[in-house]
């Protein structure tokens, strides 16, 4: 499977998730973004406003596709009709690539439309490889695909997630997108170490990192993308970068989404760790 | 069945009802138990599928209040799960659900407000069409009306209801601040959801013009429409109301039957 063909000039630094909100003000400022990245699911209809938004922002910046529906680790047949639409919206809007999660979220029919962790084992690995691979030969190119963030683990899995997503990778030769909150969210709800799985990722494979907020439930850690980057998110991000190499990096903020300019500081905060790393090179 | 298949199972089912089965297949935490751990992922997706209905029922929750409207978005989703990865499609039997919902029975209209509502989301993510351009219009044979088919534009809906849906609307929405209640009994009447561009809108129309409207959905010739309605309304003028149609921009386009 060839790599998806990317210009370094159009995906580079730090992007920012689209969102319906912020439409208008990225249209009328243009803001100093290298690329948007924009949730296929919520463009999957047949036209108005936020398809034709959509045209109009891809028509000043690079985007990036991200998905949550393909429920690659399920055992439902992969929906056709999702992957047909998927390939349509790719050929209108030339994304630079697209990504989806290392989860399943649909069962018999039955949708969660929410991310649920997979068992981590041998079986599990060649299941979800196969459907990657489908998925993959479909589209013609390689995804990205994503670590979620989990608030249990299963009795029957036999290795870490960490192990699993190599193992996964390896397999199905797709590429990763490493979500640096979804590491520290899973490492404190279940007590692992987040730097271990930093460190166990296949990192040639990492192709981008994601950055959002949490919501501490005091007991666990809820994964809303609903706030700023947390202190000790950014701590790993930092890791991250020493461990990687400077990966592109895309900010998410779903819920209590705030004025833009708010995204644009958090940007600029992310940015100040390629230079702080830069700088030591 | 692959242990996979038994392990999904097994969680859907608990995602979706009050199970605690799948907790066996849950590493016990050290501060969370399995059935709490399995609570979040319960509360996540049931809380994610009531804030959509939330979304796309927005005037009908604004009417009912926060606390009443989830409640009863939970007694749904309970025995509607979700069966699209995308949110975009839950819902279509809300409006339903509502008429045969007990609490309700003291709220006829709310049924009507929900499945107005319901086609605005329609509406709103709708692949749309032009009306039909002067120019071509002049051009359209109109005296060969039984060889023509009259195409409305894309998207369009009709709702008629016994109660006054738009001002109900407004009021669940509270966006125009002089609607501070509304008189049942003021009646209902003919509403028509399209779309001007990307801006989604609702109109009432009057009773000649929603049958015009009815008969111009089925797929007959115009002039048999044309026909079929005069004998309804003799006494009144058609061309008064396909004026109307065109002025609105809800025609597309005529074209020749059997082409
Ligand atoms: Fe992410």
């Amino acid at each position: 499977m060839s790599a998806f063909k990317i210009n370094p000039k159009d995906y580079h630094g730090v992007g920012i998730g689209l969102r319906s909100a912020h439409y208008q003000t990225i249209l009328a400022d243009r803001p100093d973004v290298p690329w948007f990245e924009a949730l296929t699911d919520n463009y999957m209809n047949d036209g108005g406003y936020p398809l034709h938004y959509l045209e109009k922002i891809r028509a000043h910046y690079p985007i990036t596709f991200h998905g949550v529906g393909l429920s690659l680790g399920g055992v439902d047949p992969i929906d056709l009709t999702y992957l047909k639409r998927l390939k349509a919206l790719r050929s209108q809007f030339q994304p630079i690539h697209f990504s989806d999660h290392l989860c399943w979220t649909s069962h018999d029919g039955r949708h969660s439309n929410d991310l649920l962790p997979m068992p981590y084992t041998q079986d599990a690995v060649r299941h979800v490889s196969e459907r990657i691979d489908q998925v993959q030969n479909s589209l013609g190119e390689q995804i990205l695909v994503e670590n979620v963030s989990s608030y249990l683990s299963y009795t029957m899995s036999d290795r870490t997630e960490a192990e699993f997503f190599a193992e996964v990778a390896q397999q199905a030769d797709c590429l990763i997108l490493c979500d640096i909150n979804n590491i520290y969210v899973s490492a404190k709800n279940h007590g692992f170490d987040a730097l271990d799985y930093l460190k166990a990722m296949p990192k040639a494979r990492i192709r981008e990192l994601h950055l959002a907020g949490y919501e501490d439930q005091g007991d666990y850690l809820l994964d809303t993308h609903g706030e700023a980057v947390h202190e000790p998110v950014w701590g790993l991000y930092e890791r991250a970068l020493e461990e990687y190499g400077e990966i592109p990096t895309l900010l998410e903020w779903d819920t209590n989404i705030p004025d833009f300019s708010v995204l644009m500081q958090e940007q600029s905060r992310a940015l100040n760790y390629w230079t702080k790393k830069q700088a030591r090179v | 069945m692959s242990e996979l298949s038994k392990l999904y199972a097994t969680m859907m089912e608990a995602i979706y009802g009050e199970t605690s089965l799948a907790a066996s297949y849950i590493v016990p935490g050290k501060v969370l138990s399995a059935a709490a751990q399995l609570g979040i992922y319960q509360g996540s997706v049931k809380g994610g599928l009531v804030q959509a209905l939330g979304d796309l029922f927005p005037a009908s929750k604004g009417l009912l209040g926060e606390q009443f409207f989830d409640a009863m978005a939970s007694r749904y989703v309970a025995i509607n799960p979700s069966q699209s990865a995308s949110l975009d499609h839950y819902g279509e039997t809300f409006p339903l659900f509502m008429q045969r919902f007990e609490p309700l029975a003291e709220l006829p209209y709310m049924p009507d407000l929900a499945s107005l509502e319901w086609t605005w989301h329609l509406a709103f993510h709708a692949a749309s069409t032009n009306a039909i351009s002067p120019d071509v219009l002049t051009g359209v044979p109109l005296d060969q009306a039984d060889q023509l088919q009259c195409i409305l534009v894309e998207p369009i809906y009709l709702h008629r209801s016994d109660y006054p849906l738009l001002e109900l609307r407004a009021l669940g929405l509270m966006t125009e601040s002089e609607v501070d209640a509304v008189d049942i009994a003021s009646g209902g009447g003919c509403y028509v959801v399209f779309r001007d561009g990307l801006n989604t809108q609702m109109s009432q129309v009057s009773p000649p013009l929603y049958a015009l409207l009815e008969e111009l959905k089925k797929p007959l010739s115009f002039g048999t429409i044309c026909a079929q309605w005069l004998s309804k309304h003799p006494d009144l003028e058609l061309n008064v109301y396909t004026a109307e149609l065109i002025k609105r921009s809800w025609i597309a386009d005529f074209r020749a039957i059997n082409n």
